[in-house]
């Protein structure tokens, strides 16, 4: 049923009996007028008497009322977080065990700073736990106004546990020769770990990711929530691939809003330090392939405070060229919208972002991919791995010498769907380059009602504009 | 404003504020209240209203206040027996149901799943989805109205219609199952 005319349906017209009531009450109005009454001696209504007492002034919205309870509530659960925290500082690993005893479905997080070397412990239920050790944290320099701001940190699993991505599992059966080559090298890593490792690899859901700052305004809190409700359901990205010791590479970004003058620091000068804290959430579904079983879902928050100092960018502006119609794009109507260029400390990073024009057969390609590689029982719960469908998975930029420039080894990248499943996002690190690129050719590959294995290529030209500051 | 002119907008807004009384208020009877009690409150704050261009915009926030108190008082004063609240509205539908020109055989499994849907999300999301969907305000007009940015208003509606899509075919699975 659609949404829009559901909605009709269910609220409808007014029903006689409130025409009618309504009718009557106009009319004592327009008596009461008649016989110069200028207010009536009651309302015209059948409510009860009570709730004619409780008038407000009008006209204006009381969205943000607090009741006494809410208060209370509040208070008590502000004692209670302190009191955690005294704990925590004490013994963290021991409490979060004793919170993440049961089976119920809950939120794990773990919001101490991220930082290199230091572990983090998160406990699932009393026979899984998962501890990350974070190898590297990377976060660029590039926060202009209206800019992407690129962030990359690694995160090495230890104990018995791997932490397994639905789109390797689900490409696991698939001709290796249809991937492109960094992800055929990045499941390669993983296979190669797994069978080094003997380990368990577990599935993890990156379905809904989540990217925070705190303050990102660098103003009052009711700036951040504007700034943050209009920028991160579109735009917040994450990507991960596999090193050969079975560390996860996440790279993530999301762009700044237009108009978020305040995060720009005085523009031009460079130099204006902010304190950003940035937080990373994977939503991890645990899946145990062995057995099938689910394990509860939980959110797995990584921290990270980082101090930037704002604006140092290095960009390049491109005007896209497609030079070719890719009949695997055409059939899903994916147009290409943006491709950003950056040099960021670990590399280059190459941003791209379309958007899908048919969505409808996008869904229905994505939900018989994966019923054809998951079981029912794998499905559910996992959520849609939806970048196991049509998205690009390799890049290379070209340089004007015709040289060719692959990802590095390390942050190869990927791709993923936004939010809301409009827009597809990919985006690759690869080396720095001090000279301007004149292309960039991707690799797009995904499942197509006739070949499921199809890989195509499509090269963007690009003719910069200016080298930006 | 004269009574005359008062009656004949209060009247062309009547099924919006219907609609606006039903998106916020679980139960059929509390929201025809509601639209009466706006009506009376309309007519008394009418010296209030300083563009009458700006009528059903005040119009319609008094209204909301007036759902406000409802559901505070709801809060504090609980209903000592429960209700079906799904067959309350489907009384009121059926009540109604002569005077829709319905384009399509109305599925009403379908409509308590999407009410139930619609129930869940947060009343502002709520409210969003039924101004631009079936009133067919546009989003400046919407931010406008509850005094948001229209990034804002933008955001909830996208986020209120995946939400939507995502309960109604969790609920259909389940029924499925």
């Amino acid at each position: 049923m659609e949404i829009e005319h559901g909605l009709r349906q269910l609220f409808g017209e007014p029903s006689e009996g409130l025409q009618e009531r309504v009718r009557l009450a106009l009319d004592r109005i327009a008596a009461d007028e008649a016989e110069g009454v200028a207010t009536p001696t009651h309302p015209p209504t059948l409510t009860s008497p009570a709730r004619q007492g409780q008038e407000r002034p009008a006209g204006r919205l009381r969205y943000f009322r607090i009741s006494r309870a809410v208060l209370v509530a509040a208070l008590a659960m502000v004692l209670v977080l302190a009191a955690a925290m005294v704990a925590f500082a004490l013994n963290g690993s021991r409490i979060i065990e004793l919170l993440s005893r049961g089976d119920a479905p809950r939120s794990y997080s773990d919001d101490s700073p991220l930082q290199e070397g230091a572990g983090s412990l998160v406990t699932l239920t009393e026979a899984v736990t998962l501890r990350f050790d974070v190898a590297e944290v990377t976060l660029s320099e590039t926060l202009n106004d209206g800019e992407y701001l690129h962030f990359a940190l690694q995160v090495q699993p230890v104990d018995d546990t791997v932490l397994l991505l639905p789109g390797y599992l689900a490409e696991s059966d698939r001709p290796m020769s249809s991937l492109g080559p960094r992800f055929k090298d990045s499941q390669e890593r993983l296979g190669d770990y797994l069978a080094r490792s003997g380990r368990t690899p577990y599935l993890i859901d990156i379905s809904r990711p989540a990217i925070e700052i705190d303050n990102p305004s660098g103003a009052s809190a009711e700036a951040d929530a504007a700034l943050m409700e209009d920028t991160f359901s579109a735009t917040s990205n994450l990507v991960l691939s596999y090193e050969s010791d079975g560390s996860i590479i996440v790279v993530g970004s999301f762009r700044l809003p237009s108009g978020s003058a305040s995060l720009s620091g005085d523009s031009g000068t460079g130099a204006d330090a902010r304190n950003l804290d940035l937080r990373v959430s994977l939503t991890p579904a645990y899946l145990a392939p062995a057995t099938g079983a689910l394990l509860p879902e939980g959110t797995l928050s990584l921290r990270q405070a980082k101090s930037l100092a704002v604006p140092v960018s290095s960009g390049f502006d491109a005007q896209l060229l497609v030079n070719s119609e890719p009949a695997l794009m055409t059939a899903y109507g994916i147009r290409i919208d943006e491709l950003r260029l950056v040099n960021t400390p670990t590399g280059m990073c190459v941003y791209l972002r379309a958007s899908i024009a048919d969505r409808g057969a996008y869904d229905a390609a994505l939900a018989g991919s994966l019923e054809a590689i998951l079981s029912p029982e794998q499905l559910q719960g996992t959520g849609a791995a939806k970048h196991v469908l049509v998205l690009p998975t390799d890049a290379e930029i070209n340089l004007d010498d015709g040289a060719v420039v692959l990802p590095a080894g390390s942050y190869s990248g990927g791709s993923g769907v936004s939010g809301d499943g409009e827009l597809l996002y990919a985006q690759f690190i690869l080396p720095a380059q001090e000279r301007l690129p004149t292309s960039v050719t991707f690799a797009f590959r995904g499942p197509s009602p006739a070949d499921p294995s199809l890989t195509e290529t499509v090269r963007i030209e690009l003719e910069p504009a200016e080298r930006r500051r | 404003m004269q009574a005359s002119e008062f009656s004949e907008r209060i009247t062309a807004l009547l099924p919006t504020l219907n609609r606006v009384a039903l998106s916020q208020l679980r139960r059929w009877v509390e929201a025809q209240d509601a639209v009466l009690e706006c009506v009376a409150r309309a007519w008394e704050k009418r010296e209030q209203l300083r563009e009458p261009r700006f009528f059903n915009t005040w119009a319609i926030r008094i209204l909301l206040n007036i759902c406000h108190d409802i559901q505070r008082r709801e809060r504090h004063e609980p209903l000592l027996f429960g209700t079906d609240e799904n067959s309350d509205v489907r009384e009121g539908r059926s009540a109604t149901r002569a005077l829709i020109e319905a384009p399509e055989p109305v599925d009403e499994e379908q409509l308590d799943r999407l009410r139930e849907a619609l129930f869940s999300l947060d009343e502002r999301t709520r409210l969003i989805l039924m101004l631009f969907y079936v009133e067919g305000y546009r989003v400046q007009e919407i931010g406008q109205l509850l005094e948001m940015r229209s990034g804002s208003v933008r955001s909830r509606l996208s986020r209120g219609r995946a939400e939507l899509r995502r309960r109604m075919d969790s609920a259909l699975k389940r029924i499925e199952r």
